[in-house]
């Protein structure tokens, strides 16, 4: 064989190579979100009951380590919310639909979010590592 | 006569070159995806998208050595490429090295689909980069 198919068949198996693995989920770019805390919209993807009548003052924990979150089943409405980062790397923890919590924990630090007002169960994700995900039941 | 020496190639020496083309193409391309979203989870030092993007044109270049070439030499440089990346990828999945020099802490004990991808595609490399390097005729 000439070197010219052989370069040709070799670009091709590139170009499969290339195809092969272009559709995964995880190529969403990574946000600046801010350092330290943002407060919830209370009116978003809100499943059932109505909104609380007044915040509540309970303060919960959310724990990552080895990249997962890990912390209670459910939270008041309005609950403050800490979330520990005890990896080496920054993650975030940032509601899948617009308008909710979105924090960025610096590894070894923590930070702090107002829990939705309204019931419901908010999905969340690492805008870092799309691999990990959680959710966070207000009731 | 003209004096050219007609150069050929056989199937076996096409296959490796095909699969080590391959290899390399699918690690930057993994490279490329994941390093926006890492150079924010690591920062530190260089930061671990640098570190990604330096990868990633290192492999493109070898890729196209060997797919141009088929040397021993552009072998020997896939081996020694897709060989290190796959130890890096390993060492920071199952140790956790904490950050020294330029080089941010980058421990992440899990596997999801691109890193496994990525992973397996150096593995390959190495092997038919190997296998390529042996079988090549020096030129």
């Amino acid at each position: 064989m000439t070197r010219k198919p052989m370069a040709a068949a070799t670009f091709a198996a590139a170009l499969i190579a290339l195809a092969g693995c272009g559709n995964s989920s995880s190529a969403a770019p990574a946000s600046n979100a801010p350092a330290s805390s943002a407060a919830a919209s209370s009116s978003q993807s809100a499943q059932s009951g109505s909104p609380a009548s007044s915040a509540s003052n309970q303060m919960v924990t959310i724990k990552i380590k080895d990249y997962k979150y890990s912390g209670p089943d459910s939270v008041s409405p309005g609950a403050t919310v800490t979330v520990m980062n005890e990896d080496a790397v920054n993650h975030t923890l940032t509601a899948d639909t617009n308008g909710g919590f979105d924090v960025t924990i610096t590894a070894g630090k923590s930070a702090t979010f107002t829990a939705p007002t309204t019931p419901g169960t908010y999905k969340y994700h690492c805008t870092f590592h799309a691999n990990m995900m959680g959710a966070l039941v207000v009731k | 006569m003209n004096g050219h020496t007609r150069v050929t190639t056989s199937p076996i020496e096409l296959v490796f070159r095909v699969l080590v083309v391959a290899a390399l193409v699918t690690d930057a391309v993994v490279h490329l995806r994941l390093a926006g979203m890492y150079q924010a989870a690591a920062p530190g030092g260089v930061g671990e998208g640098t570190l990604f993007r330096i990868e990633a044109a290192l492999a493109i270049l070898v890729a196209l050595f060997v797919a141009i070439r088929g040397s021993r030499a552009a072998y020997a440089m896939a081996f020694v490429i897709t060989l290190s990346a796959l130890i890096a990828v390993l060492l920071y999945r199952y140790v956790n090295i904490p950050a020294f020099g330029p080089i941010p802490a980058m421990y992440e004990p899990v596997w999801f689909f691109n890193k496994s991808l990525s992973a397996v595609a150096e593995g390959i490399g190495v092997i038919a980069a190997g296998a390529g390097f042996v079988h090549t005729r020096r030129r």
